[in-house]
């Protein structure tokens, strides 16, 4: 689906924000795009959709190059970016007049995702708040039924509700032939909604492993005492103890714990996995 | 070919545009007509009598200035990092998104422009007349008078080729410029009036160095004709000149669309 070869880019001459990276994502996958604010994850994205133009490197989007930024290719890929742009006109006009773009656009996945996000039809698209236009966007991309789906910071703005509706949603919605690419910074969000991590720092790609990988090899434990356990790879103290990850030596299948796993990263742990 | 141009698509854009922009232009509609409704009105006061060449001076000068506006204001779109994005990912080639701002802002905007002067110095005629004590002698011009005096216009004369070229560069300008784009604009038809005026001069010392009082050079003191065309041929050139360097603009602002990132 996305392959990536030595792809580098920079805003300034001689100053990558994303260096020298290769990888190779395929379709049936969520992929968490994770990273601290400001590391590049939004300029891949928008490497990955077209909207940049690579500096060094080859970016291949199903056989295309994305900057040429085809009809084609434009109608198989959809971009949710922070700042979405939303004319002044009402949901159902809206849908009218943009889901035609969409080949596989599906209407009665539109309209149930709306009605699990409580969004009437009938409202201007510039009158809703943020999150309810956060809300509208993600209903519109999954509806699209686009090869490739690249949400940048989709939980931004959404209530605690909005949240557990957006997880169930996408797990319901996406098919095997999809690639999705979530890119954010509030890595809990994305517990029990990814299955394939892949870590950005300093322009590098640092981490990159499915989960069914990562909880074969880890094992993530609350513990009040740590000596206990001699295959500590990385901890973190809380109130009531340690949140700790810990080599699997036992096949013990744990509940990966993201933002643990996230700090472990960029703490620059060596897993060995 | 079909990445490039598709019917079906070319009328899904053209519905987007519209659908997206409906409230601005409705809002330019009703700002047009009331601003040619006082421009009729200044005119009739102004003048006792109106012929049909006082009549096209009025009519092309508010087009020009409103056309300048709508054409300078195309690609809204392009306007802002989130629109841009809307704009760039749109499902749609390049050449359609530039064909449909081309319909809008160009034909549609002509046709709107046509109708609205034709109805506002209608209603200004009748208004004025029922008002005023002393009748104007203003001829009663139809909807296409105006274009008549246009199309005895011949190509080589220069006028065609320069509206053609005015208008691909304010289009070219709206592609490059992302703000403040009308007085962008202004600025570089400035400058280029300025390179065009010093051109003159330095032709001017080249070939008539001994003739102090004359400043340009003014092809009329010199004619020269093409003999099998008939046609003087500074007018010529200057079309062919025109012509040429309007499809280049037109070029390098597909290209600068094309090229657009975000």
């Amino acid at each position: 689906m996305i392959t990536i070869n030595n792809l580098s880019f920079g805003y300034k001459k001689q100053q990558y924000l994303v260096n020298d990276i290769s990888c190779s994502l395929r379709a049936g996958n969520i992929v968490g795009l994770l990273g601290k604010n400001g590391v590049g994850k939004s300029t891949l994205l928008r490497l990955i959709s077209g909207l940049l133009n690579v500096k060094e490197g080859v970016i291949s989007v199903n056989g295309q190059i994305p900057f040429k930024r085809t009809p084609d290719f434009l109608s198989d890929v959809f971009l949710v970016s922070d700042d979405t742009f939303l004319p002044s006109i009402k949901i159902s006009d809206y849908i009218k007049v943009y889901a035609p773009f969409y080949p596989s656009f599906d209407f009665d996945k539109m309209n149930q995702i709306l009605q699990e996000f409580e969004l009437p039809n009938n409202q201007r698209l510039d009158k809703i708040s943020y999150g309810q236009q956060k809300k509208f966007v993600i209903a519109f991309a999954l509806s699209t039924n686009c090869k490739l789906i690249l949400l940048d910071e989709p939980t931004n703005g959404l209530d605690i509700p909005s949240k557990s509706v957006f997880k169930k949603v996408m797990i319901r919605s996406i098919e095997s032939n999809q690639l999705v690419i979530i890119s954010t910074h509030q890595v809990k969000d994305m517990d029990t909604l990814v299955d394939k991590i892949v870590v950005f720092e300093d322009g590098k790609i640092v981490f990159d492993k499915d989960l069914f990988q990562i909880s074969e090899q880890l094992v993530f434990i609350k513990t009040q005492n740590l000596e206990e356990n001699n295959e500590v790879l990385y901890f973190e103290k809380h109130l009531a103890g340690y949140n700790a990850i810990l080599k699997n030596t036992t096949n013990e299948e744990t509940t990966i714990d993201m933002e643990l796993l996230f700090n472990a990263i960029i703490n620059k742990t060596n897993f060995n996995i | 070919m079909k990445n490039h141009i598709n019917f079906k698509r070319l009328y899904l854009t053209l519905k987007y545009d519209l659908k997206l922009n409906f409230k601005t232009y409705s809002a330019f509609v009703i700002v047009l007509f009331i601003v040619l409704f006082f421009i009729n009105t200044i005119i009739l006061i102004k003048r006792t009598e109106l012929d049909i060449k006082g009549y096209n001076t009025y009519y092309f000068l508010s087009y020009f200035v409103c056309g300048f506006v709508s054409i300078c204001t195309s690609f809204p779109l392009l306007r802002g990092k989130s629109k841009k994005m809307t704009f760039l990912m749109l499902p749609a080639s390049n050449l359609e998104k530039f064909l449909v701002q081309f319909i809008i802002r160009i034909i549609l905007f002509s046709g709107v422009f046509v109708l609205l002067f034709w109805l506002d110095f209608k209603l200004t005629r009748a208004i004025y007349t029922l008002f005023e004590e002393v009748k104007p002698q203003i001829e009663n011009f139809g909807i296409f008078t105006s274009f008549h005096s246009l199309f005895n216009v011949k190509f080589y004369s220069g006028l065609f080729a320069f509206i053609v070229w005015l208008i691909v560069f304010l289009f070219a300008n709206s592609t490059v410029f992302s703000k403040n784009t009308i007085f962008k604009t202004v600025i570089s038809i400035s400058i280029i009036s300025i390179c065009v005026l010093l051109y003159f001069v330095f032709l001017s010392n080249v070939f008539y160095h001994e003739e102090s009082e004359r400043l340009f050079f003014i092809s009329e003191n010199h004619p020269y004709t093409i003999e099998f065309l008939g046609v003087n041929s500074t007018r010529l050139f200057t079309s062919i000149f025109l012509i040429g360097s309007s499809i280049l603009m037109l070029l390098f602002s597909f290209y600068k669309l094309k090229e657009k990132e975000v």
